[in-house]
């Protein structure tokens, strides 16, 4: 009998077992069928909330409180019909089974994202528009209940791409609490195709947390964590303002630095009744570099765009402040102002040998900035300060990864003029292309190709960041451009023709040095004003137009002398051979030595006579030395065999009319000198 | 006729002298000036200097007269006025055939009071004071007599500058 009975219990309960999970089953199942039916009613709801239109593949119901949403995709409205916003291979929804049983109420406790992808980059996002959209999604998620967010590989792309290659990856988890306060912690990581090695050193930690508002969100703790890399920041956000106020560190502080907390937060947390916070401790390690400190930003979201009203800090005690907007309307529209000691008084300010201003005006369309840099500055050459402006004006700027660690830069155009001391320079560089290497977090090293003029520039150099100013060495040559092009930079070269060739080396460390060689070949000078008062004086026409094999010289400017040395000129008429020094307090020294050539001599009847009463003399040298200031320089003719005999043979009122016509001539050729 | 026209010129020329009679009296101080200067009164002749250049400033010897009370002032010992009175006299007179003597007094001050800045502006002033072109000469040298009756002599070679008052050497500027 108890056998039966058990036999007969073990059956029965393996029927009901079997009919319970049918039944559970047939539940399920009716669910999933109910929600499917339902679907263009869950689409219509989630489309309110996203406030675009929202799209699903198919819905199954997850016991016992989940939805699964397959194929979730946000669809964005523009003039060519849908694009493809975002799409997720899964969301799992869970809900308060508790408050759907006892209130009727569907309430979401989870969401669960696993690899949303968004194709599109839109920057209008950054706008009043897309500002105003997020926090709208933001408040439809407070409804006074707990809600769990995970975002798992969220893919968001660096720049729009057919192919994905170049995106940024996004692990997130937020918790938003009952009285809409939001933790949110998790990691950015950039994903480059041609670095995927690196993409766990470009890595981003970040932790959040604030509260979110009818009109925005205030922050009470933001930080940012890299390799070398530590953000500390707290602000608010309302309305169309933006306000942010922190530091920024080299590495993960270890010491202890209080910093200042800004007034407007304590009285939002004295308005919500919450106790005040101690201050932040902040622990600073001593070997710290390039730390950011006294961070303030206040942007304004205005309709098309971003308006930076203020962005300062302290970058290694320099105060530097940013301003401008961003218009996403259309093609980017740029115009930013970066200055540092923005606060200074301008008398000072414009004495501060670490003062600059520097200005970014343009328009960014396909990846490509068209558009002006320019930076005014104070520079110290020769151990004087002059106010100086460099302005670049570019067109098809871009930039392009290129392999581990390498970014190439690219333009098709740049105009880059250089005002000092009231004197204009400029060049036109073309198809600029440079090879930017990143050898460590604290230098980079750049190689570049370009036109310049009829002729071309390639160089290499270094920037090191490792402390301000940044060290910089660079070496450039220029190959075969026409020097007289070149007259819009040095204006000496407006009377040379040839083609002119030059190894230039710079360095800003110890102190700044440029160095190099030059030379023109194969070329003539065009009427130059000694040439020509000598062509006058000894009836020798050819010296007005006096074609050259070779003109060289080695040149060195540096805080103490700009020098030229190992001056040669080799033609067919003469040769010149000598230096020229002009000294930090503008005193120059040189000496010159010019030696007519025998078919110059025949050619001037004046010096053949001369040359024949000067039995003993068989060349025609001209040695001189120059001295005084650079503007008014004095000159002395040197001793030489010629010179003895011409002074022997002049009676001495007409030596000393040859004295009046030559210095005439000096202050004539030296007062024009620039 | 004859009578009458010669009244009338002697009329003129009393009109004349007496017309001339305020440049006669700077004329009379600075002489007096310069005679005490040749038998080294010059405390003496510096207070005749010093009414015409305080009295006379339209005078045509107010140049050397302020000069050379710039010149008195150094050589008592007092920088602080021969400072003054240089300084105002390359102002008032900048096209002045004194003023290399006069800078270069100021340069002996600058360098007295350890004035660096002050001693490199005015030595690039003496230097640049004439632009020389030596073609059968060595040097050229530019000479002045004082109202302290004091021979000033600046010679330029190619690559120095020599001040000399009455013939020792003053001041050498190289460059």
């Amino acid at each position: 009998m108890g056998i039966y009975l058990r036999k007969y219990l073990s059956k029965f309960l393996f029927f009901t077992i079997t009919i319970a999970i049918l039944l559970i089953l047939v539940c399920f199942y009716s669910a999933t069928v109910l929600l499917n039916s339902q679907k263009n009613t869950i689409e219509a709801i989630l489309s309110r909330y996203f406030q675009q239109r929202v799209a699903i593949q198919t819905i199954h119901y997850q016991p016992f409180n989940s939805i699964v949403l397959e194929g979730l995709t946000v669809l964005k409205t523009d003039a060519s019909g849908y694009r493809q916003l975002m799409s997720a291979e899964k969301t799992r929804l869970t809900f308060s089974l508790i408050e759907l049983i006892q209130k009727r109420k569907f309430v979401l406790t989870d969401i669960y994202l696993s690899k949303p992808v968004s194709k599109i980059v839109d920057y209008r996002y950054f706008s009043k528009m897309g500002l105003d959209k997020f926090i709208g999604i933001v408040n439809s998620l407070l409804i006074n209940q707990n809600l769990n967010i995970v975002v798992e590989d969220a893919v968001l792309p660096l720049y729009e791409q057919d192919e994905l290659s170049d995106y940024i990856v996004v692990d997130s988890k937020i918790d938003i609490k009952k009285k809409g306060t939001i933790l949110s912690r998790g990691s950015i990581v950039i994903v480059l195709s041609s670095e995927p090695q690196r993409s766990a050193e470009n890595k981003l930690d970040y932790n959040f947390t604030g509260n979110f508002t009818r009109h925005g969100v205030v922050i009470d703790n933001l930080e940012l964590e890299q390799e070398n890399l530590y953000l500390k920041s707290w602000g608010e956000l309302e309305g169309d303002l933006f306000r942010l106020s922190g530091s920024i560190f080299s590495v993960r502080p270890v010491g202890t630095y209080y910093l200042r907390r800004p007034k407007f937060l304590d009285k939002i947390e004295k308005f919500f009744g919450r106790n005040q916070k101690t201050a932040t401790q902040i622990i600073i390690p001593s070997m710290s570099s390039l730390n950011i400190f006294d961070l303030g930003c206040l942007v304004r979201f205005i309709p098309d765009g971003v308006s930076v009203e203020n962005l300062s800090f302290s970058l290694q005690d320099m105060p530097i402040r940013l301003k401008g907007d961003i218009l996403f309307s259309g093609p980017i529209k740029l115009n930013l102002q970066i200055a540092s000691f923005p606060s200074q008084p301008l008398p000072e300010r414009l004495q501060n040998p670490r003062r600059f201003d520097l200005e970014i005006d343009g328009t960014m369309e396909d990846e490509k900035f068209n558009g002006r840099i320019r930076l005014d500055f104070l520079a110290k050459i020769r151990a004087k300060k002059s106010q100086e402006t460099i302005e670049a004006n570019l067109k098809n700027l871009s930039f392009y990864p290129v392999s581990d660690n390498r970014l190439g830069l690219i333009f098709k155009e740049a105009n880059i003029s250089c005002l000092a001391n009231n004197n204009l320079y400029s060049i036109l560089v073309e198809d600029f292309n440079a090879l930017v290497s990143i050898a460590n977090k604290k230098s980079l090293s750049i190689e570049f190709l370009s036109g310049l003029f009829d002729g071309s520039m390639k160089g290499i150099g270094s920037i090191n960041f490792g402390q301000i100013p940044f060290k910089i060495n660079f070496k450039i040559n220029i190959i075969e451009v026409s020097a007289n092009k070149l007259s819009s930079a040095l204006a000496y070269l407006s009377k040379v023709y040839g083609k002119l060739s030059s190894e230039i080396s710079y360095r800003n460390y110890p102190n700044t040095n440029l160095e190099g060689s030059l030379s023109i070949s194969e070329g003539y000078l065009d009427d130059l004003k000694f040439f020509g008062w000598l062509s006058d004086f000894f009836s020798m026409p050819q010296l007005r137009k006096l074609s050259f094999n070779k003109i060289s010289a080695n040149f060195l400017v540096n805080d103490e002398i700009a020098s030229l040395k190992d001056i040669t000129l080799d033609s067919n008429e003469l040769n010149l051979n000598g230096y020229f020094n002009i000294l930090a307090n503008d005193l120059v020294s040189g000496k010159l030595s010019l030696i007519f050539s025998e078919q110059l001599l025949d050619s001037s009847a004046k010096l053949k006579r001369l040359l024949r009463i000067l039995k003993e003399v068989s060349t025609v040298n001209f040695d001189f030395q120059m001295s005084g200031l650079y503007q008014n320089m004095n000159f002395k003719w040197l001793a030489s065999d010629f010179k003895n005999g011409l002074q022997k043979l002049l009676p001495a009122g007409r030596a000393r009319n040859l004295e009046q016509q030559i210095e005439d001539a000096v202050a004539n050729i030296t007062s024009n000198m620039e | 006729m004859k009578i009458r026209s010669i009244i009338i010129l002697a009329i003129l020329l009393l009109s004349l002298f007496f017309a001339r009679d305020g440049y006669s009296q700077d004329k009379e101080l600075y002489n007096k000036a310069t005679k005490l200067a040749r038998d080294k009164q010059l405390d003496f002749a510096f207070s005749y200097l010093d009414m015409i250049v305080n009295i006379y400033p339209k005078s045509s010897f107010f140049e050397n007269a302020l000069f050379s009370c710039g010149e008195y002032y150094f050589i008592s010992g007092d920088r602080s006025s021969a400072k003054g009175i240089f300084d105002k006299f390359i102002a008032l007179l900048p096209e002045s055939k004194a003023k290399p003597f006069a800078l270069t007094y100021l340069l002996k001050i600058a360098e007295l009071d350890q004035s660096q800045d002050a001693v490199d502006n005015l030595q690039k002033e003496i230097i640049s004071f004439k632009q020389v072109s030596l073609v059968f000469r060595d040097f050229k040298e530019y000479s002045y007599l004082s109202a302290l009756n004091k021979e000033y002599k600046i010679v330029y070679f190619i690559d120095r500058a020599e001040i000399y008052i009455d013939g020792d050497l003053f001041a050498k500027i190289p460059f």
